[in-house]
């Protein structure tokens, strides 16, 4: 079966840039077998957010992380040097992803059939 | 070999470290401002889009390897992967 990796690089927030990526990820799990990993700013998609009084209560999209092994995602990868540098390891994030080390993680896209960078 | 494209400085900044010793780096779009700062520090072998610097009116004040758009097809097929970084 064809190995499709997607790369999850945006931030979350205000763009729906990274929801729309997320909804890619399980489209692709429907015919390839997929793997996904979180770098850079992406990372900051694993943080559940923390809804504000005077801010519109906003959908937390990353609520459908946890239902990543239903679609058979298993493989869920993070940079660990953005992890670190992000200070995740504090905060409450929503699925345990496996640390990859920057020099790691060129062997994971050079590992996959396809790679989709979002 | 992985080519890496990116399309804002800020692209490059976030991302250069997830390139790997042999990977191609390229400077699309807004990317290519990176080329008009002095402390732009460009890592060897970089490369930069002719057109783009040129619709942008920059003057390098980097040496790069400057590729016309027909190169960069050459180099998508080329290597394995091509990875928009944005």
């Amino acid at each position: 079966m064809k190995q499709l990796l997607f790369i999850q690089s945006q931030r979350p927030g205000s763009t729906i840039t990274a929801q729309e990526s997320f909804d890619a990820l399980l489209a692709g799990s429907a015919f390839a077998e997929v793997s996904v990993v979180f770098v850079g700013e992406g990372v900051l998609q694993l943080v559940i957010p923390q809804t504000l009084h005077e801010m519109p209560p906003r959908k937390a999209f990353n609520a459908g992380f946890s239902a990543m092994p239903d679609f058979d995602i298993h493989k869920v990868y993070c940079c660990a040097a953005s992890f670190r540098e992000k200070g995740l390891d504090h905060q409450t994030i929503r699925v345990r992803p496996e640390l990859v080390e920057s020099d790691a993680l060129s062997k994971l896209w050079l590992n996959a059939d396809s790679v989709l960078c979002f | 070999m992985v080519l890496h494209t990116f399309n804002s400085p800020e692209a490059f900044a976030n991302h250069n470290q997830s390139t790997a010793f042999g990977d191609q780096l390229l400077l699309i779009e807004d990317g290519v401002f990176c080329l008009a700062d002095k402390a732009f520090n460009p890592p060897a072998g970089l490369l930069a889009l002719k057109e783009d610097l040129e619709l942008r009116g920059i003057t390098p004040v980097h040496t790069v390897e400057l590729i016309s758009y027909k190169q960069w097809v050459s180099l998508v097929v080329q290597n394995q992967h091509t990875l928009t970084w944005t």
